[in-house]
């Protein structure tokens, strides 16, 4: 087994974990409450000028009683806990399915919008279609949109039978792209009207 | 990113959200007493005693001090350049050590795909898949690609890198991604 296909079977590209920016912020609180700490403790020494930060945080808790105000900073602060545990928990996404065509024996991605993109092409350039355009793109399943028109138009002959430009659309596509990846390519026909 | 720092900012993040869900379900349980039997107001006297201790300052000190010395590897560890730089070859012994430049491999991958397939803003970097150093190489297809020609290139990409490591001992990995979206047109107004 190369290299190539050992790491293929390893670890499937994700997207970037979303949580960076939670953990950047955390980290950055770390530091300011360094900064409170060494304050507090120049203020101590009579280093520096000013009230210890620590000790007006307890001054202004001091008393204090659940009013409704409290209740709503913690209905807010109970989501925001929940959303980030969601966060933390959720696997990152996904983002490229595997390229198993006839080359595709080592460790080779295309994502679900570029493979609609190709099928889209192939199926622009089939005889009778005037325009195609991607529906839907996901690991699972590629819908393209295919609008065909079969009277007397400079690149599709009048005789064309809408059924036939149908079938020619899915053979192009499952045989451009349908068997470069494992996902599911999907094409949908409609019929422009003169 | 590194795999640990991405453990690390999980946890971090799950640490977080649980304090402050636990926070807000205390606050809401002072305010409706469903659970608890907390006083009505909050007094900060026991708190007062420790902060007027003559020791407080200075293990307050020393304790955010150690935090923030952790705050400041984390936001660092971030800025770090992802993936190895080079890979020292197996040739490499006690007279000498053969070291490949991992990235100018990666980058040389990257300017051969554009050079092979119908794609543009090919970008190589280095990367660590499970303790394996891996060339990663991602680029945006062109539109109208044959599918078969793009297939082909990043093969013969991956053999490339094959071949510069017989051993395995370096991955090649090709990411294809979807054209950029095309900027809509600037409209002319006119008076």
């Amino acid at each position: 087994m190369s290299a190539a296909e050992r790491t293929a079977r390893r670890r499937p590209p994700r997207r970037a974990y979303r949580g960076v920016v939670v953990a950047v912020l955390v980290a950055l609180a770390l530091v300011g409450l360094a900064v409170v700490g060494v304050h507090d403790l120049l203020v101590d020494r009579g280093l520096t000028d000013g009230s210890s930060w620590s000790r007006d945080v307890l001054d202004a808790v001091d008393g204090t009683t659940p009013s409704t105000a409290i209740v709503v900073a913690a209905v807010v602060v109970a989501v925001l806990g929940v959303v980030l545990l969601l966060v933390g928990l959720a696997p990152s996404r996904r983002t490229h399915v595997p390229v198993t065509g006839d080359d595709g024996r080592g460790d080779v991605w295309i994502s679900p919008r570029a493979l609609a993109t190709l099928a889209t092409s192939v199926a622009d350039h089939v005889p009778g279609v005037v325009g195609a355009e991607v529906v839907r793109a996901g690991r699972r399943q590629v819908v393209v949109q295919a609008v065909t028109h079969t009277t007397a138009t400079t690149d599709a002959p009048t005789d064309r039978a809408a059924d036939d430009v149908t079938s020619d659309v899915q053979a192009a596509v499952t045989a451009g792209v349908g068997a470069l990846t494992p996902t599911t390519v999907a094409v949908r026909t409609t019929e422009l009207e003169s | 990113m590194t795999r640990r720092l991405r453990v690390v900012d999980r946890l971090g993040t799950v640490v977080l959200g649980l304090v402050l869900l636990g926070a807000g379900l205390l606050a809401l349980d002072w305010r409706y007493e469903v659970v608890l039997d907390l006083p009505r107001a909050v007094s900060t006297d026991a708190a007062d005693d420790l902060v007027g201790t003559s020791w407080w300052p200075w293990a307050f000190a020393g304790g955010t001090v150690v935090l923030g010395l952790v705050g400041l590897w984390w936001l660092l560890a971030h800025l770090a350049r992802p993936g190895p730089s080079s890979h020292r070859l197996r040739g490499s012994g006690g007279a000498g050590s053969l070291d490949a430049d991992l990235r100018s491999v990666a980058d040389g991958c990257a300017k051969r795909l554009e050079q092979l397939a119908p794609v543009v803003d090919a970008r190589g970097r280095t990367t660590v898949v499970r303790r394996l150093p891996v060339v990663e190489v991602r680029a945006r297809i062109d539109p109208y690609a044959d599918p078969a020609e793009l297939t082909a290139a990043a093969a013969a990409v991956t053999a490339d890198v094959e071949a510069a490591f017989p051993d395995g001992d370096v991955g090649c990995r090709v990411l294809l991604d979807a054209p950029r979206p095309a900027r809509r047109a600037r409209r002319s107004r006119v008076r």
